[in-house]
C-alpha cells in the first residue's frame, strides 16, 4: 500500500495533497443542478466523496456565469435624453438587445448588427447612452461623478486612430520591417561617419601627442618639436605642430608672467591641449568628467592635482577621438558586408587610405582615390535614403 | 662634449635663475560674513571680513609684503591697503560685489603684483536657509601661487618654510658658498 502512495506522488506531484489515511475517498456518479442555468436541467458526473458525504453548495462552475447589467429605458428617457440624429430608436433598441444578448462582445455584437455599423459606433452609442440614462437618473451629477462610465467616457476618434496604429503595425511584413531597421542604421552611419571624419585627425593628434606626453610638459618644446619622430614631412603634421606648439607657447608664456596662479596655469593649458579640437568634442570631455564625477575645476588645485587633470582631460580627449577612429573603421569593415558589390575593394582600400593617413605614407595618389570612392559612398547611401 | 656643456647650463642658471624649477604658495582666499540680527541696520545689515590666508594659517609675509583690497566705489576710500599679516580687511554693509584683490610681493619674489577676484558673499545660498546670528557664511577658495625660474637665493631664504613650497636644490648643484 505505501509503495502504491509514492507512485502515485511521483506521477502526479501537483496532485491535492494526500487525504489523512483515515479518510475514506470514493468516487460516485451523482446527478448536480446548476444555478447558471434556468431550466433546472439535471446532469450527472463523478464525484469526490470523502467518508460518504458528497459535497455540498452550487455547482463550481456556476459562478462563472457571469451576466452584464444593460441599462434599460424607457421611451421618455429616450426622447429626452437619448435621441441622436445619426441613431434611430429602433436601432438603438436592436443594439441594447444584442448587447443584453452577447454580454457587451461588440465584435459579435457587430455582425449581428442589421444595418452596417462599425465596432466603434456601436460602442460609441452603447457608451454614451449608458452614460446619459446614468447622469440622468443620478439625483445630482456628484453622485455618479465616480462611475468608470462618467469619469471616462468612450472616446470614438483616439479607438480608431489607436486601431488603426495597431494595424499598420501589426500587417507590417517582416521584410519591411528589416528595410526600414537597415534604412535607419545606414542614415545612423552615414551621420556617423561624417563626424567620424571630422574627427580622424583631431584622433591622429591626441594619440601621437598622448604617445609622447613629456613633449606637452616640457617648456623648451621648440627643440623636441624638431625631433625627427615628429617631422614626418606631410601636410598632417601641422596640426600635431601646432598643437605641441600651443602648450609650448602657453608654458612660455606663463613663464614670462613670473607669476601666476595654478588655477590660471590649468586654464591656460587645458585650452592648449584641446585647440585643435571642436567645440562638440571639448563639451564631450566636460560632459566625461561629469560622468566620472570630476570637477572640471578642480577645488584644490595642487600642482599635482592639475597636472593629473590635465592628463585627464588628454586621455578622455585621445579616448574619444580613438572611438569615432574605430567607429568609423568599423563602418568600413561593414560596408564590406554590405550588398553592394560594385567596388568590393573600396572597404579594404579605405581603410589602407586611413592607415596612411596615420603614418603619413606620402602616396597621394591612392589616398585621393580612396577618399573619392568613400565619398561617393556616402553619397550612394544619401540617395538611397 | 655635452657633459661640459650641461655642466655650463647649470652654472650659468645657478648663478642667477633657476630655469624650470618654480616655488608656489599655497593660499586661501574669500570673506566670511556675520549677519547682524536685531543690530542690522538698511545699510549695515551685515559685518564681513575679506582675507588672504595660507593654506593652513601660515604666515605669508614670508613672501607678501602688502595686499591691496579694492572695494565698491560706494565705500569710503574703496581702496583699502594691509601691509602686514593678517592681510585681511572687515568692513560693514548690505550688498555683494566683487572684490579685487592685489598681493604684492617683496622685491627679491617678484617685481609683479597678482591679482585675484573674490566675490563677496553675504546671504547664504540655500534661500531656505535663513539667515542667522550665529552661523557666519563663508566662501573661500583654494589656490596656489606660482613663481617660475626664482633666484637662487630666494630659494634659499624660504626653502624650510612652511608656508612656501620650494624645490630641494640637487646638493652637487648647489654653489659652495650655500653649501658652506
Amino acid at each position: 500500500m505505501p509503495s502504491s502512495v509514492d507512485v502515485n506522488t511521483l506521477l502526479h506531484p501537483k496532485k491535492r495533497p494526500q487525504p489523512t489515511n483515515n479518510d475514506k475517498i470514493t468516487w460516485e456518479w451523482l446527478s448536480f443542478t446548476n444555478s447558471a442555468r434556468k431550466d433546472n436541467l439535471e446532469l450527472y458526473h463523478w464525484v469526490r466523496v470523502v467518508n460518504g458525504t458528497p459535497p455540498t453548495g452550487d455547482y463550481s462552475f456556476a459562478k462563472y456565469n457571469k451576466s452584464v447589467d444593460v441599462i434599460k429605458y424607457t421611451d421618455e428617457e429616450y426622447e429626452k435624453h437619448l435621441t441622436d440624429s445619426t441613431w434611430t430608436k429602433e436601432e438603438t433598441d436592436q443594439l441594447f438587445d444584442l448587447c443584453e444578448r452577447f454580454d457587451l462582445r461588440f465584435v459579435v455584437i457587430a455582425d449581428r448588427f442589421p444595418t452596417p455599423r462599425t465596432v466603434e459606433e456601436l460602442k460609441n452609442r452603447y457608451y454614451s447612452v449608458s452614460r446619459a440614462i446614468l447622469i440622468a437618473r443620478a439625483p445630482s451629477p456628484a453622485d455618479v461623478s465616480g462611475h468608470p462610465l462618467v469619469k471616462e467616457p468612450y472616446n470614438i476618434s483616439h479607438e480608431i486612430d489607436r486601431k488603426r496604429a495597431l494595424s499598420l503595425v501589426l500587417s507590417q511584413t517582416k521584410h519591411q520591417e528589416r528595410k526600414d531597421a537597415e534604412v535607419l542604421s545606414e542614415a545612423k552611419k552615414i551621420m556617423e561617419s561624417r563626424m567620424a571624419a571630422k574627427a580622424a585627425q583631431d584622433a591622429e593628434l591626441a594619440a601621437t601627442l598622448n604617445a609622447s606626453p613629456e613633449r606637452m610638459e616640457k617648456t623648451s618644446a621648440p627643440v623636441d618639436i624638431a625631433s625627427p619622430s615628429n617631422m614626418q614631412g606631410t601636410s598632417g603634421v601641422a596640426p600635431l605642430t601646432s598643437m605641441a606648439e600651443n602648450a609650448a607657447a602657453a608654458a612660455a608664456s606663463l613663464r614670462m608672467l613670473k607669476v601666476y596662479l595654478r588655477t590660471y596655469a590649468l586654464d591656460q593649458m587645458v585650452q592648449a591641449a584641446s585647440s585643435s579640437a571642436g567645440l562638440r568634442t571639448i563639451k564631450r570631455v566636460e560632459q566625461f568628467l561629469q560622468e566620472l564625477k570630476v570637477n572640471l575645476k578642480p577645488k584644490v588645485p595642487t600642482k599635482a592635482v592639475c597636472a593629473e587633470h590635465l592628463e585627464l582631460r588628454k586621455e578622455i580627449l585621445t579616448l574619444l577621438n580613438l572611438q569615432k577612429l574605430l567607429q568609423n573603421k568599423e563602418e568600413g569593415s561593414s560596408y564590406r558586408e554590405s550588398s553592394y558589390t560594385e567596388t568590393p575593394d573600396a572597404p579594404k582600400l579605405l581603410q589602407r587610405g586611413m592607415d596612411q593617413d596615420r603614418t603619413f605614407v606620402p602616396d597621394s595618389v591612392s589616398y585621393g582615390g580612396n577618399y573619392f570612392l568613400w565619398i561617393s559612398y556616402i553619397f550612394f547611401f544619401w540617395v538611397l535614403i | 662634449m655635452v657633459r661640459s656643456s650641461d655642466d655650463n647650463d647649470a652654472n650659468k642658471s645657478l648663478a642667477k635663475k633657476l630655469k624650470d624649477a618654480e616655488i608656489s604658495l599655497p593660499i586661501v582666499y574669500g570673506n566670511i560674513a556675520f549677519w547682524l540680527g536685531k543690530k542690522a541696520s538698511e545699510y549695515q545689515s551685515h559685518r564681513w571680513t575679506v582675507y588672504v590666508r595660507g593654506a593652513t594659517n601660515e604666515d605669508l609675509s614670508v613672501m607678501v609684503k602688502r595686499v591691496v583690497f579694492q572695494l565698491h566705489s560706494s565705500f569710503n576710500n574703496p581702496m583699502r591697503v594691509v601691509e602686514s599679516p593678517p592681510f585681511e580687511l572687515s568692513e560693514s554693509g548690505w550688498g555683494e560685489f566683487e572684490i579685487a584683490i592685489t598681493l604684492h610681493f617683496h622685491s627679491d619674489v617678484s617685481d609683479k603684483p597678482l591679482h585675484l577676484y573674490h566675490h563677496l558673499k553675504l546671504y547664504p545660498e540655500d534661500d531656505s536657509g535663513s539667515m542667522s546670528v550665529k552661523k557666519p557664511v563663508v566662501v573661500e577658495s583654494y589656490d596656489e601661487v606660482v613663481f617660475t625660474e626664482p633666484s637662487e637665493s630666494l630659494l634659499v631664504r624660504v626653502q624650510n618654510h612652511p608656508a612656501v613650497v620650494a624645490p630641494r636644490l640637487p646638493a652637487g648643484s648647489l654653489p659652495p658658498r650655500i653649501l658652506g
